[in-house]
């Protein structure tokens, strides 16, 4: 149960979101941080409606596919979209730039990845955890980007496109 | 003050950097942004080490340098007005008309999870104070993880939120065998 105090201020709260209209809503709701890939996606350029499939298929980590990445996988491609990381990475000054380059850092080295830009320059490739930490294991993980197969249902065209952005 | 306890369960690697470092609250949680404890109960070992072994099969412990099951037992305080209890009928009538009204859809977590933390904060700005700890059921692992849960019986376990880090005083890690 939560106080009478409370209690007054969740009608008063839920009176105003109801006010709202449902473009602000939405606007409020898109406001609301995405998990890693949906941010990512988003960050790309990615149409809404694949963001938001990102989005549940990160978040219900359903699919593990992680396999069918890398072998095969056109390296210039994912150079493009190491590129597009970084970019986030360096837009934000939170602890999610800080995982993402934990991230990157370990990706990179995996996957003998060399960005094309200086910024990486910020990683010490050679400290990265193989740990990377409970945060990015278990509920903001990167690597759900590359297990999920999201990557794949874009067509090549939208793609290009939205790496070229 | 309050004194709560939960359980959370992950690999021995990653429960030994949460013991020396501390949790970091993750992002995309079905009710919104925080630390996932399994309430003090009877089951809450038994909920940890399901989630880890579900996470496990996952694969979310591939690069963990020592992939054993650990569950690391969280000591928090809080003043009573901190909690914020999401059971409570009229949050769940509340989220339950704000989603119905706003066409938002339901089968899809992220929304979910949005919808959540719009109306605590919504919440928050009228209370003008912060929530630091959400008490609410979330679904246990799938019961191949947990056979030890009687969800039938119980329903959805319950489980804190932290989403300031503070108020966890105490962490113990015990080495679990599956």
């Amino acid at each position: 149960m939560n106080s009478e105090n409370t209690n007054r201020a969740m009608q008063a709260a839920f009176d105003d979101l109801l006010r709202m209209s449902d473009e602000d809503f939405m606007s409020t709701m898109h406001s609301v941080s995405d998990n890693g890939v949906a941010a990512l996606l988003e960050t790309a350029g990615f149409p809404e409606n694949r963001v938001a499939e990102a989005a549940e298929l990160s978040a219900s980590n359903e699919i593990d596919v992680v396999s069918r990445l890398v072998p095969g996988s056109d390296a210039a491609l994912i150079s493009k979209w190491f590129d597009a990381f970084v970019g986030f990475a360096q837009s934000d000054t939170s602890q999610m730039a800080e995982t993402l380059y934990e991230t990157l850092g370990t990706w990179s080295s995996e996957y003998h990845v060399s960005p094309s830009r200086g910024s990486f320059d910020r990683l010490s490739l050679t400290d990265w955890l193989p740990e990377i930490g409970d945060m990015v294991a278990q509920e903001f993980s990167l690597t759900y980007l590359f297990r999920s197969e999201t990557m794949f249902r874009f067509n090549d065209d939208e793609f290009e496109q939205c790496l070229a952005a | 003050m309050r004194t709560e306890s939960g359980s959370h369960g992950t690999c021995l690697s990653f429960a030994e950097s949460i013991r020396d470092n501390g949790f970091r609250p993750g992002r995309s949680g079905i009710r919104g942004a925080g630390v996932y404890l399994w309430a003090e109960s009877a089951e809450y070992l038994a909920l940890a080490r399901g989630w880890y072994g579900f996470r496990r099969d996952k694969g979310d412990y591939k690069r963990a340098s020592d992939k054993e099951c650990a569950v690391v037992i969280a000591k928090i305080v809080a003043n009573e007005d901190e909690f914020f209890d999401l059971e409570d009928r009229e949050v769940v009538n509340h989220i339950s008309e704000l989603s119905k009204r706003k066409g938002i859809d339901t089968k899809n977590s992220n929304d979910i999870r949005k919808v959540y933390e719009i109306y605590i904060r919504a919440v928050e700005t009228k209370a003008k104070k912060e929530f630091k700890v959400l008490e609410g059921r979330v679904g246990p692992p799938p019961a191949a993880y947990c056979p030890e849960y009687p969800v039938m019986l119980l329903g959805a376990p319950f489980s804190y939120i932290i989403r300031d880090t503070a108020v966890i005083i105490n962490t113990e890690l015990v080495r679990c065998t599956i």
